[in-house]
């Protein structure tokens, strides 16, 4: 398609306007467009097609033609070509299906498989109180080695507890 | 280094505002390119729920916005306000916007992920824009589960923003490097330390004003807080860069004071006045302030007129829809009385 406004260049970007709330929609080419800084412009080179490239890339490089039948999502649909070509998950249970074929991807964009952050609180509860256990533990058997038996009870009838309070953490998930 | 270009730093300086987002997702809907209409809705009721019913200091700061029902002129000055995206403003489907009434603090409610949580502040408060959303955060998640592995973090419908979710951003004013045409440099070096650089409205939008924003590319395998430090090292590189650029542009006083003026004398008395060409005369307007040049111009009145000239600010400003060419006679004539033209 050619440029609305020069008719010259090819258009490759999207400007949507609402005057008087009536949405048009025009096509110009990129000169045209940067001098129309009133409207909101919609460039086609948005993270998704640059996801798409990188995907792209990593896939010619990596892996050769795969015969087998793309992976896909049995909890919403999605395939793994269709992750490939628009670059978005349907749903967290994505990350699971496409399992290992991601990793290639998040080294790429984030040098990393890892994540080394936030852990959200009640999950934070859980991993705290594990090691906690674990610490409680060894020190009952410390005690048993010592022979201190009263300050063994002590650990033991602490170690219940925590466990107890565990198992309803663990429930309430 | 010269008093003038040192007082250029701070609140209103070179960072004009910093911004973070956090990008979360319920573990019990699919990602919103895939929610029904119905999911939608659940997920708009449980988020606005989860603020509005925590009994927290925060529920009575922030207050529920049906977005869906909004009218686009005014989803377009949130736009401009910066308090949504250009993408969550655009879309057809089901949202929401949870808001504070400083307007420092914003949830989108459905638009790329499930849940965007939003600060923005003046000048250079990256840390405290992270405090801001991490306490939002943790008030959701004590009653929503968020999709979360403990390999990946927080799970995203873009893999780029797996892990944190976290998006620390910073609008930054750089007219000397751009006039002496060292930004290039600049760009490619921070390039390098995985920061990306966008226009004034985010990805994909267009350089104005000499305005640029700086973001983090990796939100994987970096914790939040270094996220932060690295992004505010890097914030202090670029003010040191952008202040050394403006010493040598002192260098030529004259030709520098020749070139501010006239832009403060027809920014000040046009007739007609296109939002590019606004957005230029800010910006030397803002820096003869900034360098002590231009005098008796009180910064907060430009800080106003960065926001109240955009169009569709404008067309509220004046509580009428306009076209293209009104817009130009009507950003001239709301300047001039600003600014006491003639």
């Amino acid at each position: 398609m050619l440029c609305q406004q020069c008719n010259q260049k090819p258009a490759n970007v999207q400007i949507t306007q609402t005057i008087n709330n009536q949405k048009s929609v025009i096509y110009l080419c990129e000169g045209c467009a940067s001098t129309r800084q009133d409207s909101l412009v919609d460039y086609p080179f948005n993270m998704g097609n640059l996801l798409t490239s990188i995907m792209e890339n990593i896939y010619a490089i990596s892996q050769k033609p795969v015969k087998e039948s793309s992976p896909y999502c049995n909890n919403c649909g999605m395939t793994f070509e269709e992750f490939t070509n628009n670059g978005k998950f349907g749903c967290a249970n994505c990350y699971n299906a496409f399992g290992s074929r991601l990793v290639p991807i998040f080294r790429r964009l984030h040098g990393s498989n890892t994540h080394n952050g936030k852990v959200p609180a009640k999950k934070n509860i859980v991993k705290m109180a594990e090691k906690e256990l674990l610490s409680l533990k060894e020190m009952l058997e410390e005690s048993i080695k010592n022979e201190e038996f009263e300050k063994a009870a002590v650990i033991r009838d602490k170690i219940k507890i925590l466990e107890k309070k565990n198992q309803k953490i663990g429930g309430d998930k | 280094m010269e008093d003038s270009v040192k007082k250029s730093r701070g609140e209103s300086g070179i960072v004009v505002s910093s911004r973070v987002r956090l990008a979360r997702n319920c573990v019990d809907y699919p990602f919103p390119p895939k929610l029904s209409i119905d999911e939608a809705i659940k997920v708009v009721d449980t988020f606005k729920s989860a603020v509005i019913n925590s009994k927290n200091t925060l529920s009575e700061k922030l207050f529920f916005v049906d977005s869906t029902k909004m009218l686009p002129l005014e989803k377009a000055c949130l736009v401009e306000k910066h308090l949504v995206s250009r993408d969550f403003a655009f879309k057809r489907e089901i949202t929401g916007l949870l808001m504070s009434e400083d307007e420092t603090v914003s949830l989108m409610i459905n638009e790329e992920d499930h849940l965007r949580i939003q600060s923005i502040l003046g000048g250079l408060q990256i840390s405290k824009c992270w405090e801001n959303c991490n306490l939002v955060d943790n008030i959701i998640e004590e009653n929503v589960e968020y999709a979360y592995s403990d390999e990946l973090g927080y799970l995203t419908s873009c893999p780029t923003n797996i892990g944190t979710g976290m998006r620390v951003s910073i609008m930054v004013h750089l007219p000397a490097l751009t006039i002496l045409g060292y930004l290039r440099n600049v760009i490619d070096t921070v390039n390098k330390l995985g920061i990306t650089i966008r226009g004034l409205y985010g990805e994909g939008s267009d350089f104005m004003g000499n305005l640029y924003q700086f973001s983090n590319q990796i939100s994987l395998g970096q914790p939040e807080d270094e996220i932060i430090t690295k992004t505010e090292v890097i914030a202090q590189r670029i003010i040191e860069q952008e202040e050394l650029a403006r010493e040598k542009l002192m260098d030529e006083r004259l030709q520098l004071e020749d070139r501010l003026f006239r832009s403060y004398g027809v920014f000040s008395n046009a007739r007609i006045l296109s939002s590019n060409e606004c957005m230029n005369m800010l910006s030397d307007v803002r820096l003869g302030i900034e360098l002590g040049i231009i005098k008796n111009i009180n910064m907060e009145v430009i800080n106003e007129l960065m926001v109240v000239t955009q169009p569709a600010n404008l067309q509220k400003h004046y509580q009428n829809i306009l076209t293209p060419v009104e817009r130009d006679i009507k950003r001239a004539e709301l300047i001039r009385e600003k600014l006491g033209g003639i």
